[in-house]
């Protein structure tokens, strides 16, 4: 199903959570919103289900508006965050709850209801567990449980809140990927809340980058990792450097040094900031265009060795990711480094706050 | 202080120089530091052992030993006595229609305070708290004042042939006022725990405002409901102070159990006055085992709860 999100507008008391939100997801698409706390992707989630009335704007399934549909003839699959099972019914009753409350014609028999729970617990690899309870099941299977609960009533599309954040990493990633493999077999019109940017990009065919209640950018995780529109994007995303430069005459300069960087499309002379991303960073002998710095210190990660590079003038220590097994610099040692990728953004330190995890 | 323990099996066999260095370890004083060493236990164990038998359970055994004490005979016709089972009668059938209503007003106020946000809400809860800090007398004065012959509802009444104090409506009522808090109390921190997450889960799955209430919510608080109830219910019929006020005593008619008790017992009926208070003990006693049982229940719900 299409769904058409047109200038929503949502506030909680004087609190802004939403301020002109706009965006299309096609049918079938499976669709992260990602975002800090506080940046509205959980209040988008619950507009679209109907959970939260809009302040303005409209919400479109497929080209009809849903304003005043109810929650509960808007055919949503929602799975809450804490799952919100109903521990007093088993698990089978959880499932089959939706077709239960049908009413008339509408209602299947029993043993049809029966056959449905099974079968969806089949389907989320729980076959043989329908006589537990809630509190018998372990955080995962809560999760797909609450999973199947949705997929019962045949929803036009699914929303998930924050689907794995209660769970650990490991069971994270497993589910992560079961996710992917059911929906690409179901086809469900799926979209989902995360703060992870790595479950996000890995997970959704788009991805709607969120703050303080606007979309950054939407794009697949192929644009956002290469191409990030905007500088709380590149923070957000993943580790990353920022260096306040100058630009004049389409050239950065650090300081009193013209640095040569790989090209890109230019940016108006002034204040600018520069992007770099610690494996971005070479080490390099030619130190025409290569930013100078001393090795501070030098710290051990599984996958790299991570180096802090002092740059002088007023920025802290730029962090460099050097694969394992290169040889690595000393402590103390003089280097220059290249980037090649970045990002450069127009306007002065302190015009955005970067996100700190 | 030294009581036999078995030597510290852990670390290797001290020699005599680690034996000075830990002396305490070797004389085995050690004990959980959250606990008391055994004799102070005893002490402290014994002396709550003894006032429970003083303040308690001795009240107890010679309410029965008193009320028994002109035999099963006596004790049975104190208790087939007209009025007294006049006082019977009543005190069930306040009961059986005051702990409903108050049943059906707790849930309300505590599902309007923990599932919806209104002005004067924290208002609201401090008047559902206020008969527990109201002496029942003044409550007792309190209807008098509006239903009585003289107070403000008074004239009203009377023109339309109502009689509610000194009658079955002013016990009710006055029992209502006294017992109100008990079942909106237990309701409200469970229902503000479990918020509205669930609620919101069966809205989505299509089922109806009613449903909702029936299948989600109500099973949600069932247990925390069936308590609050037998607490209210227990103090139904033991209340005496309300009662008194608004019944009028009127003998074989608005006379409840606690009321009977303490006129037969005025009148040195002693042997009348203990068996109908035998009688209210044994209700009482019978709500203490029920209400036991429950919290094993309710305990199991609150444990399936936190591991949800």
């Amino acid at each position: 199903m299409r769904i058409d999100i047109q200038g929503i507008h949502k506030e909680f008391g004087q609190f802004p959570a939403l301020r002109g939100v706009e965006l299309t997801i096609g049918d079938g698409e499976l669709i992260a919103l990602l975002g800090p706390s506080g940046s509205g992707k959980t209040t988008l989630l619950r507009v679209i289900a109907g959970l939260e009335r809009p302040d303005a704007g409209q919400i479109l399934f497929n080209g009809a508006d849903m304003a005043d549909t109810p929650v509960q003839e808007r055919n949503v699959g929602f799975v809450f965050q804490h799952y919100a099972l109903f521990r007093h019914m088993t698990v089978e009753d959880n499932i089959a709850f939706g077709l239960a409350v049908r009413r008339g014609r509408q209602r299947p028999s029993r043993a049809q209801r029966r056959a449905r729970a099974r079968e969806l617990l089949e389907l989320v690899q729980m076959g043989g567990l329908h006589h537990r309870f809630p509190a018998q099941l372990s955080g995962g299977q809560r999760q797909r449980v609450a999973l199947a609960r949705a997929l019962a009533i045949d929803p036009a599309v699914l929303l998930l809140d924050e689907p794995f954040g209660a769970l650990d990493a490991k069971v994270r990633k497993d589910l992560r990927r079961w996710l992917r493999a059911l929906h690409d077999e179901t086809g469900h019109t799926t979209v989902f809340v995360t703060h992870d940017q790595e479950e996000a990009l890995e997970l959704a065919d788009r991805v709607v980058v969120m703050r303080d209640g606007i979309i950054e950018q939407i794009g697949t995780p192929e644009d956002l990792c290469l191409r990030p529109a905007t500088p709380f994007v590149y923070g957000f995303l993943g580790d990353t450097n920022m260096l306040a430069v100058l630009v004049r005459e389409g050239t950065a300069w650090l300081g009193d040094r013209a640095l040569a960087l790989p090209p890109a499309p230019p940016v108006p002379d002034g204040p600018a900031r520069l992007y770099v991303r610690p494996h971005d960073f070479r080490f390099t002998d030619d130190s025409d265009g290569a930013i100078p710095g001393t090795v501070q210190a030098i710290r051990r990660r599984l996958d790299a060795l991570r180096i802090e590079v002092s740059v002088g003038g007023h920025h802290g220590p730029v962090e460099v990711a050097l694969p394992a097994p290169a040889p690595a610099p000393e402590p103390g040692q003089t280097v220059w480094l290249r980037p090649i990728a970045h990002g450069l953004f127009p306007g002065g330190q302190g015009v955005f706050s970067e996100y700190e995890a | 202080m030294d009581h036999p323990m078995p030597p510290a099996p852990a670390s290797p066999t001290p020699g005599p120089s680690a034996a000075r260095a830990f002396p305490s370890r070797r004389r085995g004083r050690w004990h959980p530091p959250t606990t008391e060493t055994a004799p102070t236990r005893a002490v402290l164990i014994a002396g709550a052992v003894l006032f429970l038998l003083l303040v308690l359970l001795a009240p107890l055994i010679s309410v029965f030993a008193e009320a028994l004490a002109d035999g099963l005979p006596g004790y049975v016709a104190a208790l087939t006595d007209p009025e007294a089972l006049s006082a019977i009668r009543l005190t069930l059938l306040v009961a059986v229609l005051s702990v409903p209503l108050n049943a059906l007003f707790g849930l309300a106020a505590a599902w309007a305070i923990a599932k919806f946000e209104f002005p004067g809400k924290s208002l609201f809860i401090t008047v559902i708290d206020l008969p527990f800090s109201i002496s029942p007398v003044i409550a007792g004065l309190v209807y008098v004042l509006v239903y009585g012959a003289h107070g403000v509802l008074g004239p009203f009444l009377q023109a339309h042939d109502l009689q509610v104090v000194f009658a079955l409506p002013g016990i009710v009522l006055a029992t209502m006022f006294v017992t109100v808090p008990f079942v909106a109390r237990e309701l409200i921190p469970l229902m503000q725990e479990q918020g509205t997450g669930d609620e919101e889960a069966a809205l989505s799955l299509g089922a109806s405002g009613w449903q909702t209430f029936w299948r989600v919510t109500l099973p949600n608080v069932k247990w925390a409901l069936l308590y609050g109830v037998l607490l209210c219910n227990a103090r139904a019929m033991g209340e005496f102070g309300a009662v008194a006020v608004v019944s009028g005593r009127i003998r074989g008619f608005t006379n409840t159990m606690p009321l009977q008790v303490e006129i037969l017992y005025n009148e040195y009926n002693t042997v009348a006055a203990f068996a109908v208070a035998s009688l209210l003990a044994v209700l009482a006693l019978a709500t203490l085992v029920l209400k036991t049982l429950l919290e094993w229940r309710y305990g199991d719900a609150l444990m399936a709860r936190r591991g949800h």
